[in-house]
């Protein structure tokens, strides 16, 4: 058959152009192929559509398998065709028109449903990237930089400048109640800086940056501390000491801030350990001595023995088993004679009492140390001090001799004056009735007698038996005064003044563990237990298998003899 | 050439990221600072410094990629390095804060950093896996191919069920009319459309096919066998734009974050020194 195909094309102005195309062939053939008689240049097209034939007369169209067909709006695969068909192939329209002259057919072919169409509205309803789904990289960047820039930059910064500081001193309960209302974020914007928890003491100004924090890219200045913290000692002596760096260290090397809830002071025993490992080559001559570890390297303790009780002279002497140090206190007390396992007897009673440490030696308030023990509250009890059968409640004072000498001739001297004394060798004025009359000539006797009876008593006393019990007396003839000296007694409160040996934190231990009292039988028994008592519970800091203990468990860094760490920060008066 | 960046020059960057977390790991065991670690502490200054170096260097990658051809350094070089020093801060920043966290904007900097190298890691991970199952995916053609498709397919079963009745053509329209691919950021991510018009028109579809006459049940079969394609071309675009999605995603909060982690850093520095 012979076929025209007219291609039309429709301008945007609405004018349709036509472009005609014969060909000669068996069938009319429709599809994507260029086999095709009418090449349909689609990708929704099949290669091969249909074709339309010439039966008879009549043009009958047969579409492929798969293809769909709307002819004349009805879905279809073979139909007859008149002239003025229309099918649908895909995206193009074929109508059948009246044949051209010499035609057997003529169909003109339009593209109505360009590629675009389909494809562009599902593209519209469509959102395939993240971008165009909403999601941006530059305007977030710019939010999260200037939100931050803002609440922990530049909002804190401003806050600073113009905030009021106060000093700490200034800082009544009042005050800061007032800014712990206020204190939160971001109203108080530098609490955002803050890098940790402040400690509790000084809990009180952690909401007043400005107080410790007084310049900006400043370290923390001593000032600040010794502005509250007044009374601040020194750790060694300038005088003495060659390791400048210990008189000039900051505050804030060992006392640092804003680590929560703990003590702020260093524990560390390396810390120490810096000076204190090389003390004995530095110090030369001895006196002093390395530590840096109480388990490892650690001197052997050297209380502060009393080496003259008349004077109070004390000296170092370290606890060796075989120069073990001696206390020259002046006292005689042996710890064995009172701490017998059968007890005491309790004078004018009929009983016995065995005494305990815990009679006499009493931790002070603080727990640290021991109460002072003194003669009228722990002795007195049982070492009365009495001197006249005759009167046996009256006791002599403990007191110097002159004291003891002037009570005992008052004494004697109201007996004598009162009379009735039964002194077998008195003379009668003394022994008279008493409320008789007494003569000058009498009475002088009587007084000369008292004289007589105070020295030979005091005699008696000082020598025989209740001085010198527990005193080293001795007798010298000075004219005038008293003849009798009772030595100086000095007793070491502490024998080991830079150590803290905490007596409440060991209570559960007994005192026998570390002082061998029981078996004492002399004052001059310094009853210290060595290192290697302490060394049985205690380690350095880092035992494993021992109580960890640094160096300021025992020791402290301000030295309270010392001048003040600081006096060039210190406040006019 | 994803791969390749990992091994890049038999993981040169690799090892010299690993000595320079593992030359600070040793100093942090060995160094027995004055109480708690922190990044007080000389060591602890000496890792902020490199930890602050190594951010700034790996941010600058970001402008350096787009310098094409400068330097001596190849990209390659930047981007091995990057993703490896990267990792290596995980463990430099984490020595320098001595593992202290807290309320306050040094830990923010921190939790930035780890959100920042976080994405980043999935970044390389999408990098490795995904193009593999992008390209299984596509089977050949591309996203405008597949949409190609599915437009016309729209057309087919228009056409299709403009001879069966008026629900199915309702359902193929509003099918034809409303099915989309991707949407909206969770949509994209997921992959699926859980109301899609086509996979419920599918079903109904296919439900009434089979009470139609027996003049149009061989129309019917056709639509739904229509519907099916159109439906499994749709997953298939869908799965696409996940895909392109999940290599994209980690990138929208590696770079805001890391401007975000430049602020918090900045503020970190000047106030540490600031209340000194």
């Amino acid at each position: 058959m012979e076929a025209r195909i007219s291609f039309l094309t429709r301008r945007r102005s609405g004018t349709t152009v036509s472009r005609d195309h014969d060909v000669v062939c068996e069938v009319l053939r429709f599809g994507r192929s260029t086999e095709n008689e009418v090449q349909l240049p689609d990708p929704r097209v099949p290669l091969y559509h249909g074709s339309l034939h010439l039966r008879g007369g009549g043009l009958f169209f047969e579409g492929a398998n798969q293809a769909n067909t709307l002819i004349d709006g009805k879905l279809t695969r073979t139909a007859h065709v008149d002239v003025g068909a229309r099918m649908e192939l895909g995206p193009y329209e074929v109508i059948v028109i009246a044949p051209a002259p010499e035609k057997d057919v003529t169909v003109t072919v339009e593209l109505v449903r360009p590629l675009a169409e389909g494809i562009d509205r599902l593209k519209a309803r469509s959102c395939t990237t993240l971008a165009d789904a909403g999601l941006g990289k530059r305007r977030a960047a710019w939010a999260f930089t200037i939100v931050i820039l803002a609440l922990f930059l530049a909002w804190p910064v401003a806050y600073h400048l113009w905030s009021p500081s106060m000093a700490p001193e200034d800082m009544t309960p009042m005050r800061a109640a007032e800014m712990q209302e206020a204190a939160w974020w971001p109203l108080m914007p530098t609490l955002a800086w803050n890098s940790g928890e402040i400690s509790g003491p000084h809990r009180f100004i952690a909401h007043s940056c400005a107080t410790c924090h007084q310049q900006a890219f400043t370290m923390v200045e001593d000032r600040a501390c010794v502005a509250c913290h007044t009374d601040i000692r020194l750790h060694a002596d300038p005088a003495k000491t060659s390791f400048a760096e210990v008189l000039q260290v900051r505050c804030e090397s060992c006392h640092k801030e804003h680590v929560g809830p703990r003590p702020i002071a260093r524990s560390d025993q390396n810390f120490c350990g810096g000076c204190h490992g090389r003390l004995a080559e530095a110090s030369g001559n001895g006196a002093l001595l390395n530590a840096t570890d109480f388990s490892k390297n650690h001197p052997q303790f050297r209380p502060s023995v009393v080496v003259d009780g008349a004077t109070g002279k004390r000296e170092r002497v370290a606890l060796d088993r075989n120069r073990w140090p001696v206390e020259h206190s002046n006292l005689t007390f042996p710890h064995d004679r009172h701490l017998k396992a059968d007890g005491l007897r309790v004078p004018g009673q009929d009983a016995r009492k065995v005494l305990e440490c815990r009679d006499c030696h009493r931790p002070e308030p603080g727990g640290v140390g021991m109460t002072k023990i003194t003669m009228e509250q722990h002795c007195s009890s049982c070492h009365r001090l009495q001197f006249e059968p005759l009167a046996p409640q009256r006791v002599v004072p403990h007191a110097q001799p002159a004291v003891v000498a002037r009570a005992l001739v008052e004494f004697y001297a109201d007996m004598a004056l009162r009379g009735g004394a039964e002194f077998p060798e008195a003379p009668p004025s003394v022994r008279r009735r008493p409320g008789s009359p007494l003569s000058e000539p009498a009475r002088h006797e009587a007084l000369a007698w008292a004289e007589e009876k105070a020295a030979s008593t005091a005699d008696f006393v000082f020598s025989k038996g209740v001085c010198n019990g527990c005193h080293e007396v001795s007798r010298a003839e000075t004219g005038g005064g008293s003849p009798w000296q009772v030595k100086k007694v000095t007793i070491a409160d502490r024998w080991m003044p830079k150590g803290l040996f905490h007596h409440r934190h060991h209570e559960t231990l007994a005192c026998t563990t570390c002082h061998q009292a029981p078996t004492s039988q002399s004052a001059k028994d310094v009853l210290l237990p060595g290192i290697e008592v302490c060394r049985a519970c205690h380690g350095g800091e880092k035992a494993a298998n021992r109580v960890p203990t640094t160096c300021i468990v025992c020791h402290m860094f301000h030295q309270p003899h010392l001048g003040p760490m600081r006096p060039e920060f210190a406040k006019a008066p | 050439m994803q791969e390749s960046v990992l091994v890049y020059r038999n993981f040169l960057y690799l090892k010299v990221s690993a000595a320079a977390a593992g030359a600070s790991l040793f100093a942090y065991v060995w160094h027995t600072p004055l109480g708690q670690p922190n990044g007080g502490t000389w060591l602890g200054y000496t890792l902020g410094v490199v930890s602050l170096g190594i951010v700034i260097w790996l941010a600058w990658y970001g402008i350096r990629k787009r310098r094409y051809g400068v330097g001596r350094a190849r990209l390659e070089d930047w981007l091995s390095a990057h993703v490896y020093l990267g990792l290596a801060l995980v463990v430099i920043a984490t020595l320098h804060a001595g593992f202290q966290v807290g309320w306050n904007v040094h830990t923010l900097a921190y939790v930035l950093m780890l959100l920042v190298i976080a994405s980043g890691a999935f970044g390389i991970y999408t990098y490795v896996r995904i193009p593999g199952l992008i390209t299984a995916n596509r089977a050949g053609l591309t996203l405008e191919q597949i949409m190609a498709l599915i437009a016309e397919l729209h057309e087919d079963c228009r056409k299709v069920a403009v001879t069966l009745g008026d629900e199915i053509n309702e359902l193929v329209q509003r099918s034809a009319e409303e099915s989309h691919i991707g949407g909206n950021v969770w949509q994209q991510l997921s992959g699926r459309d859980p109301l899609c018009p086509t996979a419920e028109a599918l079903v109904r579809v296919r439900a009434i096919a089979r009470d139609l006459p027996q003049a149009q049940s061989e129309n019917g079969r056709k639509l739904v066998l229509l519907l099916a394609r159109q439906s499994e071309l749709l997953g298939q675009a869908r799965r696409d734009v996940r895909f392109k999605a999940l290599i994209d995603v980690w990138l929208f909060v590696h770079v805001p974050m890391t401007l975000a982690l430049l602020a918090a850093l900045a503020a970190h520095v000047v106030s540490v020194f600031f209340y000194w």
